[in-house]
């Protein structure tokens, strides 16, 4: 421990000079503004003031010691080269912005196919242009940094753009990530609307109906992920080739074929997808249930008696009125797509990554301390930046 | 001219009024078995595949077992790992519960019923607490209760818990407390109570069964968390709480994977989960929406 200590304590001089700083200084201007009332007794309000903020006391403690001291911890860790469960004599070096840089190098290239001896562009056997490897054309540093192709962004004529990163296995779990986080809360939010909307109208055996929505909420994600594995399998074994997949093959008449689900890496987000929509949209349903039960009945009447049809009702009475539940609804459900870890560790492990089992892969299997300490801080900035883009969007409120 | 045309058309033709509010009927209903299957299918499954043997399970799928047999069951209960999560698990999401239920209800009573300044500061910090993402601080927080000792023991887990179950006990509390009538404290103030007496003697058995609710959401969400769980017990599997054990499912005998058998625990771990939803419901729904709906 003394080891990392010495290695961020050059860091750590002006940052805290720089805190103490503040601290004195305004305790310096309270002490100048209330200095009468100390001489003084104290008033009611006061008295109800001070006893509000001991009774927030173990809660701010909470608060430093698991959320603001762990994030500091982590953002200095992400300076190092320090590594997980190492001994206590291991070397720890401040390594600056390294960790990052490494994270998050990534550089377009032009790329110029093979040319024959006549000048124009070698085919393979599918009539398709041969390229050089990247890492044969391109200048030292690519090789030196080792990037590693991640995609190719366009052809044009005889060249093509290719984009690279130093990592790219982060670089595609932010993209899994994202396209996970886009597309399971959009279509958690249709379908939740529509149950909710189903679920509204009164008929017999509602609250039934109301506590089985709430049972794939309550079992632990782990369960359901393992639970989905199973129904998932790639051959006529998993329910959900032959119930369902192989029977709709043979209605539409094309060829059976199970879909490999878990195996084949297109299916791999899609299924993550299908099985994070069923855990949570009956959740998002109930929030929206709520937000609807709070519509007064009577406005639907107005709209009926002023000849509005359902879908307009819908649009223009509904929708508006439940826009302060759907918002707190994405909101929540946006970030716990962006943080998702379960589901990716149980059923997928290493064959892809979201941001958070990335994370978790470099602590635990890589022993990098430090590198995983920089992934956090990354994910942290982008959750951030999504919170605030949320509340100033939605203008989301603590009263 | 038109009055009589289109009374002959409704006695002549045949009213279809009826047919359609009877297909619309149908539909509705049919709509709602949908939805009940899309949710709870996956149990079924769980529970039909738990009832089968191992070569049953990767043969073609059947919807109904076979030979059914609570084999696994048996088996399940026999697992010492298993049952060892059972008891991690109720251990430590009961103390990071009652933790949280005791932190939780002073910060809410202040944040309820008490005028300070910095009271809408420290609503925001809570809230921001509900959003902070766990996995940021992972490397951060292993380093800390590495240094604390805590590193593989069932206490690591008992105090980083209320990161994740304090934020919202302290929210949905606080829309209870704010909820209860005035005079209370009026009437306790008169009779020369201090603070903190009014708080636990008037205020706090009234809040009680508030108090249930944000405990059992407490506790079904300290039971289901995983991340924490699986890194912290990483060095030492007999603290490990149940959704690492099943995650890290291996039979009595090291062939493959034992599928009917970790099927067989997924229902033993949900059924008490799904008793307790069940029973408390209307309350559990309450509660998500008060915290949920206005966080």
């Amino acid at each position: 421990m003394a080891t990392s200590r010495a290695a961020t304590e050059a860091f750590l001089v002006p940052v805290g000079a720089f805190i103490l700083t503040l601290i004195i200084g305004y305790g310096y201007v309270w002490i100048g503004g209330n200095i009468e009332k100390f001489e003084g007794q104290e008033t009611l309000a006061q008295t109800s003031s001070r006893f509000a903020w001991n009774l927030l006391v173990p809660t701010l403690l909470v608060m430093i010691f698991v959320a603001l001291r762990p994030l500091e911890e982590t953002f200095i860790s992400s300076l190092t080269d320090r590594r997980f469960a190492a001994g206590a004599n291991t070397e720890v070096n401040f390594v600056g912005v390294d960790n990052y840089a490494k994270l998050l190098g990534v550089r377009w290239d032009m790329i110029s196919c093979t040319t024959g001896d006549d000048g124009a562009c070698l085919l393979d056997e599918d009539g398709e242009r041969v390229y050089p490897r990247a890492r044969d054309t391109l200048d030292e540093g690519y090789t030196e940094m080792r990037y590693r192709e991640v995609a190719t962004w366009v052809t044009l004529g005889n060249s093509k753009l290719i984009f690279s990163a130093r990592d790219d296995n982060f670089i595609g779990s932010i993209a899994n990530t994202l396209r996970f986080a886009a597309i399971s809360v959009t279509l958690e939010l249709i379908l939740g609307v529509f149950i909710a909307m189903v679920i509204n109208s009164k008929f017999p055996g509602r609250g039934l109906m109301r506590a089985a929505m709430l049972v794939p909420w309550a079992i632990p994600t782990v369960v359901s992920a393992r639970l989905w594995t199973v129904m998932l399998r790639d051959n006529s074994s998993g329910i959900l080739n032959s119930g369902l997949v192989i029977p709709l093959q043979e209605l539409l008449g094309t060829g059976a074929q199970s879909v490999a689900w878990l195996a084949n890496p297109d299916w791999q987000i899609p299924a993550m997808i299908l099985i994070d929509v069923w855990k949570t949209t009956p959740f998002m349903a109930l929030i929206l249930l709520a937000g609807l039960q709070t519509i007064p009945e009577d406005i639907y009447e107005a709209a009926d008696v002023d000849g509005a049809n359902r879908i307009t009702q819908f649009l223009r009475l509904t929708l508006p009125l439940l826009r302060p539940t759907i918002a707190v609804a994405l909101v929540f459900r946006t970030l716990d797509a962006i943080r998702v870890f379960d589901v990716f560790q149980v059923v997928l492990a290493q064959k892809q990554y979201s941001m958070a089992t990335y994370n978790y892969y470099t602590l635990i299997n890589s022993q990098e301390l430090g590198y995983a300490s920089a992934v956090g801080v990354v994910m942290f900035i982008i959750i951030l930046l999504f919170t605030v883009a949320y509340v100033r969007i939605l203008g989301v409120s603590a009263e | 001219m038109t009055a009589p045309n289109s009374s002959s058309a409704q006695q002549g033709g045949f009213d279809f009024k009826p047919v359609f509010r009877v297909l619309r009927q149908v539909g509705f209903w049919l709509v709602i078995v949908f939805i009940l299957i899309y949710t709870l299918f996956p149990f079924y499954w769980a529970f039909n595949t738990s009832l089968k043997g191992e070569n049953e399970v990767i043969a073609t799928a059947t919807w109904f077992a076979r030979d059914p047999s609570f084999n696994n069951y048996q088996a399940v209960l026999g697992n010492e790992k298993f049952i060892r999560g059972l008891f991690n698990s109720t251990l430590v999401a009961g103390g990071s519960t009652i933790l949280s239920l005791v932190i939780g209800s002073f910060a809410a009573y202040a944040l309820g019923r008490l005028q300070f300044r910095g009271r809408v500061v420290m609503m925001y910090a809570v809230l921001a607490m509900t959003m902070f993402p766990q996995i940021s601080i992972l490397s951060g927080l292993f380093s800390i209760v590495s240094d604390l000792g805590l590193f593989g023991s069932l206490g690591s887990l008992i105090v980083t818990y209320p990161l994740i179950t304090l934020p919202f006990t302290v929210w949905t509390l606080t829309t209870f407390f704010k909820g209860l009538p005035g005079e209370l404290e009026q009437a306790a103030l008169v009779d020369g109570a201090t603070g903190f007496q009014t708080f636990y003697m008037i205020l706090l058995p009234l809040t009680a069964p508030a108090l249930v609710t944000t405990g059992l959401l407490a506790f079904i969400s300290a039971w289901n968390e995983y991340l924490f769980a699986l890194t912290f017990t990483t060095i030492n599997p007999s603290a490990q709480t149940v959704p690492v054990a099943i995650a890290l499912f291996t039979g009595q005998v090291q062939r493959q994977e034992p599928v009917a058998e970790i099927m067989a625990a997924s229902v033993l771990v949900t059924l008490p989960l799904i008793v307790l939803v069940l029973y408390f419901q209307r309350r559990i729904v309450e509660g998500l929406t008060a915290g949920a709906v206005k966080g």
